[in-house]
């Protein structure tokens, strides 16, 4: 996966991404802010970067073991580990939970 | 072959050489020739749902590492602080499909040459094997098997 742009975000201790092209609009929540994709909303503590052409590569056996849950892959990006969620799949945490949100 | 992997990197003396390390109150011997890399304790960013034994995901020669809690693996019981914990990057997973993953350890403390003749035979999973260096018990890893679902 390679020459995709990626919007970077962080939810707790953890960098994630997602294909720009996946994302439809921002939202604040309190305290937050909302991220919506074509099929998802997801929750952020915030928004890091839009990044371009990140090379991006799959999640190995051994990770899958230990964190079986679906994603594109991990980029490396600025010494920060990114973990590219799949947007039809997004990682529960990621889940927008808060009443009220408001896109803007 | 009770140790296909450790016997490739047996000096030639009927030893294998490991890197001992400890993990909790655990000594545990990493095959020699699936060591990549002995570094501080790398910055580890965790992931929310993942299994206990896996610290979180850290960046190593510009890729992203898995890292796994050794004393977790092996089912080590806390032991003392150390001041100079390590990630030991290892090759891991079976020959054809290995990748680097870290271990996190509370420290690096040799490299040893384990007789294979003293080894005993576990198959406990990640452990394969145990011996007895300098009267201590040493949990021999494969870790092949990390690599197992």
């Amino acid at each position: 996966m390679r020459g995709t742009e990626l919007l970077v975000f962080v939810r707790g201790e953890t960098s994630w991404g997602v294909e720009r092209a996946e994302v439809r609009r921002f939202g604040v929540t309190g305290g937050g802010i909302t991220i919506s994709l074509r099929h998802d909303r997801l929750r952020a503590d915030r928004v890091v970067a839009m990044l371009s052409t990140p090379t991006v590569r799959k999640p190995g056996r051994i990770l899958r073991r230990f964190w079986p849950v679906s994603s594109r892959g991990l980029a490396v990006v600025e010494g920060q580990v990114v973990v590219v969620i799949d947007p039809l799949a997004p990682p529960p945490e990621l889940a927008l939970q808060t009443e009220g949100a408001s896109d803007e | 072959m009770l140790y296909p992997l450790l016997m490739t990197s047996a000096s030639g003396e009927g030893g294998i050489r490991c890197l001992l390390v400890r993990a909790g109150e655990y000594l545990c011997a990493l095959p020699l020739n699936q060591v990549r890399r002995v570094v501080a304790t790398l910055t580890t960013h965790p992931l929310p749902g993942a299994a206990p034994e896996l610290l979180g995901l850290a960046e190593f020669a510009g890729e992203a590492l898995p890292v796994l809690d050794l004393a977790c693996l092996v089912n080590a019981p806390a032991g003392a602080a150390s001041g100079q914990p390590v990630t030991v990057v290892v090759w891991a997973g079976p020959p054809a499909e290995r990748e680097l993953v870290g271990l996190a350890a509370d420290e690096a403390l040799a490299i040893v040459e384990l007789p294979l003749h003293a080894l005993t035979e576990t198959r406990l999973g990640l452990v394969s094997g145990e011996a007895l260096q300098a009267g201590r018990p040493v949990r021999v890893l494969n870790l092949e098997h990390l690599g197992a679902t």
